[in-house]
């Protein structure tokens, strides 16, 4: 994996994680509604950490 | 107003909540990549862009040509990105951002970030709406006092409007409120109408079976003004004790009603308004030294109608936009605008009301003097009074008693319904009606 590659999937992976972070902080000031919507973003969210942390990871151990 | 309008450029849908949750208020609008981005640039009207760098996984900073994009139509542009690069920053202030910043931390950056593109004069502050629709005034010092108040209505600096009876405070109130973009009410109560006992039960709340008469839990006016705007009008009214009790609700953001030990908590923009001088009431130690400074971050003087007299045609117009129109002689507009107004733009909504529905043709000056006249014989006839031997208090009392009753019969006898309507404490009210009736009920000979 180039060295470009690698920075952009540490920035995906960091962008998220932040995100995150902010979502946790928010969460229980939010209404009810808004914490189902967030609950189930941060879900997908974390899928998402996952992939780019599994293709780092892949392509790093290649 | 017209909400300020944002527009949020982030792919990730959590950042854009996020992002969104933290500005206060206004019309919100997203885009979750440039193409999107540019559509809505193109056709929508924005005042302020927030736009991620990085917009998808293997995007190559398509951040910087939202900038450029907005840049074109004038928005102030904020950059988000969570790459301190300043390479890239530096990139970013070169096609035209106005502020950055690095994500992590919005709850308190978003916050500096408005502030600052409220104080940049980028905000479209429109003065015609402004002083035409929402505050008519065409003096200009005031205009500009207004102006620079309204700039820092976003912060949350108390603020106190000075100013006679009738002078607009409370519509200078609801116009700082409109520009502070919080999402919460306006909640307004004017101090002098209660007692220590009822007022304190108006802002804090209460607990059903606190007092006689708390048949249920209520809310009061700080929770109720929670996310938004308290304004306190005749502020100067307040005792010390509850001078004291605000203070503390202020700085701690944190309150208990009456009769509960469950705190409650409120975040609320405070406005006031007296028509006292403050370093009067503080030299006669009717205001606390250490209440003064924390309702007194900005201050604003609004003059008296006949120091405005410019404003006084305007605000007929204004007052007679969905009513009759008004056509005055000369003599009768040489009058109108000569005359002293005591009680200021409140009277002259009145004596508007007044001839709108009365009035046949043109106003002439002898109308005029012959409404005015009769307004002033009524107030002098209500103090043409015999006391009949009596004392000044016990004929006070008897009056009263006499509003109590009537009060009562209107209610079908619900006491709560009288003491929440005359506003007295229920001390006062079974003082009053155990002077005049025995315990059985019936008026004493």
């Amino acid at each position: 994996m180039e060295k470009e590659e690698i920075e952009k999937v540490l920035h995906n992976i960091k962008s998220r994680a932040l995100s995150l972070k902010n979502a946790c902080e928010l969460f229980l000031n939010c209404e009810p509604k808004e914490q189902k919507e967030m609950a189930k973003i941060m879900e997908e969210t974390s899928r998402f950490i996952l992939e780019q942390a599994k293709k780092l990871n892949k392509n790093i151990n290649e | 107003m017209n909400k300020i309008k944002i527009l949020i450029v982030e792919d990730d849908l959590l950042s854009q909540k996020i992002v969104a949750k933290n500005i206060k208020s206004g019309h919100i609008e997203f885009a979750s990549d440039k193409y999107e981005a540019f559509k809505k640039l193109k056709n929508g009207d924005y005042d302020i862009c927030f736009a991620d760098l990085m917009l998808g996984e293997n995007d190559d900073y398509s951040g910087l040509e939202i900038v450029k994009e907005a840049k074109k139509k004038n928005i102030y542009t904020v950059v988000m990105t969570s790459s301190g690069n300043k390479d890239t920053i530096n990139k970013a202030y070169s096609y035209g951002a106005d502020d950055y910043y690095l994500k992590g931390n919005e709850s308190k950056v978003i916050d500096t970030v408005l502030r600052k593109f409220f104080n940049s004069n980028k905000i479209n502050l429109d003065k015609d709406k402004i002083f035409c629709g929402q505050f008519i005034t065409k003096d200009l010092d005031l205009q500009m006092e207004i102006l620079n108040i309204l700039k820092f209505s976003y912060d949350n600096i108390a603020t106190l409007i000075l100013g006679p009876t009738g002078s607009g405070k409370t519509a200078l109130a609801r116009l700082i409120h409109d520009y502070s973009l919080r999402k919460g009410s306006f909640i307004d109560i004017n101090c002098s109408a209660y007692n220590e006992e009822l007022l304190e039960a108006e802002l804090f709340g209460y607990k059903k079976g606190a007092f006689t008469g708390a048949d249920q839990d209520r809310s009061g006016k700080l929770k109720q003004a929670d996310g938004g705007t308290l304004f306190l009008d005749e502020i100067g009214a307040m005792s010390l004790l509850m001078q004291q009790k605000l203070l503390k609700a202020i700085e701690e953001k944190s309150f208990y009603p009456v009769g509960s030990n469950r705190k409650e908590y409120s975040d609320f923009k405070l406005i006031s308004a007296t028509l006292e001088e403050p370093d009067k009431l503080l030299k006669e130690k009717k205001m606390r030294q250490d209440f003064y400074n924390r309702i007194n971050g900005l201050k604003i003087y609004l003059k008296p109608l006949n120091r405005r007299n410019l404003d006084i045609f305007p605000l007929i117009e204004h007052f007679t936009k969905d009513k009759k129109q008004l056509a005055f002689s000369n003599d009768a507009a040489d009058f109108i605008l000569r005359y002293q107004w005591p009680g200021n733009i409140r009277q002259l909504k009145n004596f508007v009301d007044y001839f709108a529905s009365y009035s046949k043709g043109v106003i002439d000056r002898h109308d005029i003097e012959k409404y005015l006249e009769k307004g002033a014989n009524s107030a002098e006839n209500a103090l043409k009074t015999d006391l009949n031997g009596k004392s000044l208090d016990d004929y006070l009392d008897e009056i009263a008693y006499q509003i109590i009753r009537k009060e009562l019969e209107n209610s079908a006898g619900k006491v709560t319904s009288v003491l929440k309507k005359l506003k007295i404490s229920t001390r006062r009210f079974y003082s009053i009606l155990n002077k005049f009736e025995g315990t059985n009920g019936k008026r004493r000979n």
